[in-house]
């Protein structure tokens, strides 16, 4: 009996360790795709327009251009596809305006090749990318050695407006979303990860879904989180209220859902809590049991639960063994110390990298 | 019993090892190493990321967001202030973000070593910006380990210390600084 329940256990937590790799890693599936806090950033419909800014680019660059544009919107197994809408006079890099721009400029830091800067909605929704290139470095369209392919790297800036991340695994490197590109080196073709992110993405006959998924927060017995409310600051020293910090406390046993303020012009951000709703009634956390009720790793390994885990059925169903289980869970805990500390050594290193996630998110802030 | 307890210890350790090697990321540089770092900062320094703040530039068409740092220490360059302003491009207001590839995200609490210079764009030359975009800011564990990711760069670069103990990267930079 004691066995069939080791098993039982093991299984909730590998169960919980197999989500948090696939969702930290993607590995699992030969690519990354880029979250904000859970949710996936994607294009509100398969298909994103793009202008080019021909001034300053090498003579072909042009036609490479669309043709990288072209590779990612021939995969067959993705209703995704670039539009080349044409040339244009504009510099309105990096400006929401709704017009998706590749231009050739200076770029404050000299140490940057090609720059990607895009817009989308605290639900992940896409509104603008533009890529720039970098006129201080040399760049080709012919393979020329010392100089950056132009297709080449604007193929894999494309993979991040997709929403691919890079890889840096020693299996990655034929990969277009490689993180490292070579002066001279050449890669105009996608890999079958390539595909399969682009695929996964924006399957066909995926249709025009948003991945506009609630933010839901689940607090489990009692617990009190800081918000911050209000914030304003001018660049330079200047003026600005003090960030007003507003205690909430949350009810045993509760779904909190956020709510985010749409932003007027120029003002800053706003965070609402809004009211909560009992949902019903589960054991005692056994992360929370293990680690302690005021362990701030607490904070990470619930916004990996209300986060990526919710945002799929299995993950929701992790989520609800492992709570339809907390209460025997514990007991084992109580009946074996050394099952407690192995947990205990479990729930710490998922708390951190469940945090590290949450930071690799936070940078797309 | 045992061998469910070992099996179980060697999954999560090899899920763990796996996971932390994961850092994904969204720009394409030329790798600096630390001393080129160094060399191009007129400060660096350790401390806590004591705020940040998102807002729209006077334009209304980029969002930038300035955080407060408490220094901890002044490894290059000396200043009797306690609190430093970054400036970065991107950053979130309301429902709405601005993402710039290569810019490493300031987090309120993290402590930090930040390579960085005047920034005159933005803030007249009032607040700083980070070198090298990403490649200038290392994020400093528990552990005493600082890592730095959040960028690509056009080739393996072995003197970029992506990941290094923070007395011996502190060591590095000293050393540098003085040669210069």
């Amino acid at each position: 009996m004691k066995n069939k329940q080791l098993l039982h256990y093991s299984a909730v937590l590998c169960c919980l360790s197999a989500a948090l790799l696939c969702a930290c890693t993607g590995d699992a599936y030969g690519y990354t795709v880029s979250t904000y806090n859970g949710h996936e950033i994607k294009w509100p419909a398969p298909s994103a327009d793009y202008y080019i800014n021909p001034s300053g680019f090498p003579a072909a660059a042009p036609q490479a251009i669309q043709a990288a544009l072209q590779t990612w919107t021939d995969v067959a197994t993705s209703s995704f596809s670039f539009v080349y809408q044409g040339e244009t006079s504009s510099t309105a890099y990096g400006v929401s305006d709704g017009t998706n721009l590749i231009c050739f400029g200076s770029l404050s830091g000299g140490s940057t090749l090609a720059l990607n800067t895009f817009w989308f909605t605290a639900q992940g929704t896409l509104l603008d990318s533009d890529i720039k290139f970098n006129s201080k470095f040399a760049w080709a369209t012919d393979g020329s050695a010392g100089a950056y392919d132009v297709q080449t790297v604007v193929l894999h800036e494309l993979g991040h407006a997709l929403s691919l991340e890079d890889l840096y695994g020693a299996g990655d490197t034929a990969k277009v979303m490689y993180g490292y590109v070579s002066a001279g080196s050449i890669k105009r073709a996608l890999s079958q990860d390539d595909k399969d992110g682009i695929t996964y993405l924006y399957p066909v006959g995926g249709g025009t879904t948003t991945s506009t998924i609630q933010t839901t927060t689940t607090t489990i017995r009692t617990t009190t989180t800081t918000i911050l409310t209000t914030t304003t600051s001018t660049i330079g020293g200047g003026g600005g209220t003090t960030p007003t910090p507003a205690t909430t406390t949350a009810l045993s046993f509760t779904t909190t859902t956020t709510t985010t303020n749409t932003p007027s012009t120029n003002t800053p951000s706003t965070t609402t809590p809004s009211t909560t709703t009992t949902v019903g009634t589960y054991g005692l956390c056994p992360a929370q049991k293990v680690l302690g009720a005021d362990n701030p790793k607490l904070e990470n390994l619930r916004a990996f639960r209300d986060g990526l885990l919710a945002q799929s059925k299995v993950g929701r169903r992790i989520t609800r063994i492992y709570y339809n289980n907390a209460e025997s869970i514990n007991a084992a805990f109580e009946r074996s110390p050394a099952l407690r500390a192995l947990a205990r050594n479990f729930f710490e290193a998922a708390a951190a990298l469940a945090g590290r996630k949450q930071e690799q998110d936070s940078d797309m802030q | 019993m045992l061998v469910r307890k070992k099996t179980a210890c060697v999954f999560m350790a090899a899920f763990a090892g796996t996971v932390c090697f994961c850092a994904p990321a969204f720009a394409l540089m030329v790798g600096l190493s630390t001393e080129k770092l160094t060399l191009d900062a007129e400060l660096v320094v350790t401390g806590y990321v004591e705020d940040t703040v998102s807002q729209w530039t006077a334009d209304n068409k980029s969002i930038v967001t300035t955080a407060v740092i408490t220094v901890e220490q002044y490894i290059k360059g000396t200043s009797a202030q306690k609190k430093i302003q970054v400036v970065q491009m991107g950053g979130q207001v309301g429902d709405v973000i601005m993402k710039v590839s290569d810019e490493a995200a300031l987090k309120k609490g993290e402590r930090v070593l930040l390579f960085l210079s005047p920034e005159h764009e933005l803030s007249g030359g009032a607040a700083c910006k980070i070198e090298g975009r990403a490649q200038g800011k290392y994020a400093i564990g528990e552990d005493g380990i600082a890592r730095k990711w959040g960028f690509s760069v056009d080739a393996v670069n072995e003197e970029m210390d992506n990941t290094i103990h923070i007395e011996k990267l502190m060591e590095k930079i000293r050393r540098y600084a003085d040669e210069k």
